[in-house]
């Protein structure tokens, strides 16, 4: 997914000004000229004058303003791609809810579904690791990983 | 510490203290191997078990398991592109081109050897000298560290292949990402929105595993499903073939590695993951094969892989003599110390000698252990690159998502790797390194801290900055880094400045 040079500087430049602008809002320490803001000033200015570099001096500046690569343009690799990414979003979402086994076991089976040829072998893989990695992690290693709706169960 | 040899023998080599280093090692190797949980994660899982322990074979149980888990982060970074822990993040790049290049034996057997003999070399540092060298240690003040910290930023910057404007926004973008949470200095919250689970800033972990997986995930779905054949490590024996011959070629990077890792570990707060940054800049400063650095070079594995297992024992200069941290894992070990009646201090080599020797004989089997236990667990992991990746991908995945859960026991830190991921594969796709923004992210608060403070001591004033000689070599050495650029966009030379 590659973004023009001056797209991309422009963004640079607006968010190291945006930085740079809500750092002066950040309260000094008392009876100094130094505190919070101090820092982000520092680095939002130097983000927005790199951004402005790139405006001026980016190598592919008549590029397209986006270019998507190749594979996103295959369906199947995209909708694998989109799951994996939208499905970990919503597994964080409800990660204490629906819990650790059964969330990463709908996740992973989805992935495979949407990824590979439909094999039931590959569910129970995905069920199989998930159940494994989530005994090990909460009696082994102690990893208190929510079990949702499975907690009696496991 | 000769002297007491013989009873620091003793207190060593018993049956009981096998066992213990055996199991601590094996814990070690395993946790480290796993991605998102750290040695630092190890060692606290240990503290409870400790308590049963007699004060040597407490330590030494901590010490092999954190040697054995900043090692083993090296396998999941060669098989899969994803650091076990923060210290390989330096190099991953090279270990992992080199799997692709069917040569993961040698990127291993290197990375063994080399985090075995850069351990030993720190473990020696520390029982001959660790006194007299936390003396120095302490006459760094926030101007020293504040110069320390901007080198291996400007290193980093330097390090990448890509333009120096980029590498240059790619750091710019890991201490923005720093600055987010509660300020170092007055405890303000910045860039927060709101949310709880950012006030104590963006979780390190889950954002190493999400700018490292996710965008090798992301390629793996959407590129087309070849099997790439790769090359079994077979008879691990083989990873040494022609390896004795690179590390006799490497024997300055090994010395150096290992001598930056020590000095660096000596630090207080600065740890085997900065350790190996500053060692792999150094390495590509003065190599003659520039180019292959980030593609597999072997002459910045060596000196990196050294560098890292150094840091580990020279952080255990200021803590044992001083009681000062180096790192997290030596801020544990304090407190076990403490607990034992081992109370660190300069005191404790005349009261404890016995004991304090053991202790850093301990260090040296714990780094020798490296090589034949190291060896085991490669080869047992290697199993990963017979699986073709697009069948991998999702279990991958799935420990991602454990890794990042982990480490603060908060779906937070899931969502930190998935949007830090996307970040990262954005930063891909358009020529910014990744590598830049991980140190951003690892020493923004360390930069930003000493900056501050330092601002505060000196009223505002510059030149306080580089009045202490320390700092004004410090400050000279950045000079230099950064002179080298622009001595060469003067000439002329500037095509690769976008």
């Amino acid at each position: 997914m590659k973004v023009n040079d001056m797209a991309l500087g422009a963004f640079f430049l607006i968010l190291g000004s945006w930085i740079t602008f809500t750092a002066w809002a950040f309260p000094a320490m008392p009876g100094q000229a130094v505190g919070p803001g101090t820092f982000p000033k520092v680095i939002g200015s130097l983000i927005a004058l790199s951004g402005l570099a790139l405006v001026f001096g980016g190598g592919n500046r008549r590029a397209p303003l986006l270019v998507l690569a190749e594979g996103w343009h295959n369906n199947r690799n995209a909708l694998a791609a989109a799951v994996a990414l939208v499905g970990t979003a919503l597994l964080a979402l409800g990660f204490e809810v629906i819990g650790f086994p059964l969330g990463a076991s709908l996740l992973l089976c989805a992935l495979y579904l949407a990824s590979q040829k439909f094999s039931p072998r590959l569910l129970a893989l995905a069920v199989g690791f998930v159940l494994i990695v989530h005994l090990m992690m909460t009696r082994l290693l102690l990893v208190p990983l929510p079990a949702g709706p499975l907690k009696g169960w496991l | 510490m000769l002297a007491n040899l013989d009873a620091a023998m003793t207190l060593v080599f018993t049956w009981n203290m096998a066992g213990i280093i055996l199991a601590c090692s094996v814990f070690g190797l395993f946790v480290g191997s796993i991605p998102g949980l750290s040695a630092t994660m190890a060692t606290a899982m240990l503290v409870p078990l400790t308590f049963f322990m007699d004060p040597v074979p407490a330590v030494a149980a901590i010490v092999t398991t954190a040697a054995m888990a900043i090692f083993a982060s090296d396998i999941p970074a060669a098989l899969l592109r994803i650091p076990g822990t923060a210290a390989s993040a330096a190099y991953i790049d090279d270990l992992n081109a080199l799997t692709r290049n069917n040569k993961v034996g040698r990127a291993l057997g290197i990375s063994v050897t080399a985090s075995a003999i850069g351990g030993i070399f720190g473990s020696l540092v520390l029982m001959m000298a660790a006194p007299k060298l936390a003396l120095v240690s302490l006459n760094f003040t926030s101007f020293e560290y504040f110069w320390l910290a901007l080198l291996g930023l400007s290193a980093a910057v330097m390090l990448g292949s890509s333009s120096l404007l980029r590498s240059l926004m790619a750091l710019l973008i890991g201490l923005m990402i720093a600055m987010v949470g509660m300020d170092t200095t007055a405890g303000f919250p910045r860039y927060t929105f709101g949310s709880t689970s950012l006030l104590d800033g963006v979780a390190f972990v889950p954002a190493l595993i999400g700018m490292f997986a996710i965008p090798e995930l992301i390629r793996s779905f959407i590129g087309k499903p070849v099997h790439v054949p790769v090359s079994k490590v077979g008879n691990p024996l083989r990873m040494f073939d022609g390896l004795g011959k690179l590390l006799w070629q490497s024997k300055l990077n090994l010395f150096r590695g290992s001598t930056i890792g020590t000095v660096i570990g000596i630090l207080p707060g600065a740890g085997s993951d900065i350790g190996a940054w500053i060692s792999y800049a150094v390495s590509k400063r003065f190599s003659k094969q520039k180019a292959l650095y980030g593609k597999g070079t072997e002459e910045g594995l060596v000196d990196a892989c050294a560098a890292n297992n150094a840091a580990l024992s020279g952080a255990y200069v200021p803590a044992m003599v001083f009681g000062i941290p180096g790192d997290s894992i030596t801020a544990i070990v304090i407190g076990v110390l403490y607990m034992k009646g081992l109370n660190p201090g300069p005191m404790v080599f005349l009261t404890s000698a016995d004991k304090i020797s053991a202790i850093f004989l301990v260090f040296l089997i714990a780094n020798l252990l490296i090589i034949p236990l190291g060896l085991l667990a490669i080869t047992m992991a290697s199993q990963v690159l017979r699986v073709p990746k697009r069948l991998l991908a999702p279990l991958i995945l799935g420990f991602c998502i454990v890794g990042s859960y982990s480490i603060n026991a908060a779906a937070s830190g899931v969502m930190v790797m998935l949007v830090l991921g996307l970040l990262a594969y954005m930063m891909e796709e358009n020529g910014f390194p990744v590598a830049p923004t991980i140190l951003g992210i690892v020493m923004g608060q360390l930069v930003e801290r000493n900056f501050v403070t330092s601002l505060i001591k000196s009223d505002g004033g510059v030149l306080p900055f580089v009045e202490r000689p320390i700092a004004a070599g410090l400050a000279l050495l950045v000079l230099l880094v950064w002179s080298v650029p622009v001595l060469v966009w003067l000439r002329g030379k500037s095509r690769a400045w976008a």
